[in-house]
């Protein structure tokens, strides 16, 4: 019997970026390390001028490698030593809020969705993903939910708040109609509501800032 | 035995303004309600916020639910076997000032009018003071009135002045409950315009319930406890059905930081919660422990904890042994409230 890991994660690296097209590439992420007051280091993506932490939280029980998909038949091997037959990854960038530029929201969603679509098509029968939708632009979400759907992807990410909505609001409803007209399948893919939050500080309950 | 309602409400009226100073009238709270008559629409207007007045049992007297006649909610007690009763505020459960002066004379206000109550019948029931959070300076003189009018905790709400309740801003409270001997009660309740605001058209768990158990996590995590090791911790009205979720996800955070979680964390952080009947207490218990668990009625409100015979329902129906039951009733409230 097939065993599952219907939650497993890829480390973002500055390949993921490389599937950015024409004008987004001035929205790559850069990759930086700070040091903290506390003596530590603690690694950033500086993405749309803010500093995006989540570059920290990695489980050194695997290999660099085999987290960040460099090398595919190490993950898989891996996963064969644990008898995963098969994992749904999800991100590790978006599990906090990136950016509340729709621009920017959308160049790194196709970018990160393709770096995922790729990583797939290498093992299609062992690795399955949750799309990252650019929520902040509606119609284009529902453009990449279409797009994924045929490359592999299973589910749709997403946080328990996104775009300052609350996941009941019907902000999110149009994600599951077919546009008139349509001659493109209805998606049967899963909503899959992750333990984070998508709101800025100037949304954000500041009261909840800091808490992981 | 005694048996103790550790949580039951107070309806406030206008009366419970009548406390204001001349210099704080401009505060006072207004009710108001539809031009049509439609009674669906009743709101206090504090502040320039709107505050429902929907959350009421009107199937018992209105002399009973805002204590203006004590004889009335007494023979009532009797009738249920309620010996005491701990009285929280229904107004505070929302975030009702944004300017400090106006939060201060509201509390100030409430505290005297429960003060004024209380003393008619100081044997049958005790009181939560209301502190003035956007007054820090102000906060200590207010807990000691309470104390020496008969209350018994402090009322907290699961986020107070848009900070977690590990906040530092917190700790002169903190210091000023351990000092007077009150517990910290997190009742189920927001404090937080922003985070209530959010969460407006929801029915309270995101806003109020969730925010309470998140405050009892922020407090645990960050070691208030162990800051403050006279401090008692009272987490009301929220059931007890996350206790399980809220410390095994503690315990896996204090094994990442190379720590151990006690056994049993709530009697050695000095926490007691508020169980509901029918919560699965036979599981919860393997997580509380014997000594922590507490119960209420929520007299007064029509919501989604209020049972009004849950004390009487505990003895009569409950799968727990006497010893356990007599705890839940009796020891354990008055361990937390200091009765």
């Amino acid at each position: 019997m097939l065993s599952i890991d219907a939650d497993a994660h890829v480390i973002e690296t500055e390949k993921t970026w490389d599937y950015l097209e024409g004008s987004d590439c001035r929205y790559r992420p850069v990759p930086i390390t700070v040091d903290m007051p506390s003596g530590k280091t603690q690694n950033f993506w500086i993405i749309g001028g803010r500093l995006i932490g989540g570059r920290d939280n990695i489980g050194q029980d695997t290999a660099k490698e085999s987290r960040e998909m460099a090398n595919i038949d190490s993950r898989l091997k891996h996963m064969d030593e644990i008898g995963t037959g098969v994992q749904v990854l999800y991100p590790t960038l978006f599990l906090r809020p990136v950016t509340d530029n729709p621009r920017i929201e959308l160049a790194l969603c196709r970018s990160y969705n393709r770096w995922m679509a790729d990583i797939w098509s290498k093992a299609k029968d062992r690795l399955r993903w949750a799309v990252q939708l650019p929520l902040m632009t509606m119609d284009k979400a529902l453009d990449e939910l279409r797009w994924a759907h045929g490359n592999g992807a299973c589910a749709v990410f997403m946080r328990g708040i996104e775009t300052n909505h609350t996941l009941h609001d019907p902000y999110f409803f149009l994600c599951t109609k077919k546009p008139a007209g349509s001659t493109f399948p209805s998606v049967f893919i899963p909503v899959s509501a992750i333990s984070q939050s998508m709101r800025f500080s100037t949304g954000s309950p500041s009261a909840w800032r800091s808490s992981s | 035995m005694p048996i103790i309602d550790a949580d039951a409400h107070v309806i406030e009226n206008e009366s419970a303004w009548d406390y204001m100073l001349e210099s704080e009238r401009q505060f006072r709270p207004r009710i108001v309600g539809a031009t049509n008559g439609d009674p669906a629409v009743d709101y206090w207007f504090i502040d320039g916020r709107l505050i429902p007045r929907s959350n009421v049992e009107k199937t018992l007297p209105e002399a009973a639910r805002n204590m203006s006649d004590l004889s009335i909610r007494i023979k009532h007690m009797d009738e249920l076997s309620i010996d005491i009763q701990v009285i929280y505020p229904t107004i505070f459960i929302f975030p009702t000032a944004r300017r400090p002066e106006a939060d201060l004379a509201l509390c100030r206000s409430y505290n005297r009018w429960m003060a004024d109550i209380v003393k008619q019948a100081p044997d049958r029931f005790r009181w939560v003071v209301v502190p003035p959070l956007l007054n820090m300076e102000r906060v200590f003189e207010e807990l000691n009135f309470g104390k020496e009018h008969g209350a018994c905790g402090v009322y907290l709400r699961g986020l107070e002045a848009d900070r977690r309740l590990s906040d530092s801003y917190f700790f002169p409270l903190y210091d000023a409950a351990s000092k007077l001997d009150l517990p910290i009660c997190v009742h189920s309740a927001n404090g937080s315009i922003e985070s209530h605001d959010f969460f407006l058209d929801e029915p309270g768990f995101c806003k109020f319930k969730l925010a309470v158990v998140g405050a009892f996590h922020s407090l645990v995590n960050d070691g208030i406890p162990e800051r403050f090791p006279q401090l008692r911790i009272g987490i009301i009205e929220v059931s007890a059905q996350w206790i399980p979720y809220a410390i095994h996800d503690l315990a896996r955070r204090h094994v990442r930081r190379g720590k151990q979680l006690s056994k049993n964390v709530l009697k050695d952080k000095r926490v007691w919660v508020t169980c509901q009947t029918d919560d699965d207490l036979e599981y919860i218990l393997g997580y509380a422990g014997e000594d922590t668990l507490v119960i209420g009625t929520d007299y007064g409100h029509s919501d989604n904890a209020s049972e009004i015979e849950a004390l009487r329902k505990l003895r009569r129906e409950g799968n727990l042994t006497p010893q356990v039951i007599n705890k839940i009733l009796d020891d354990n409230p008055r361990a937390l409230y200091a009765l």
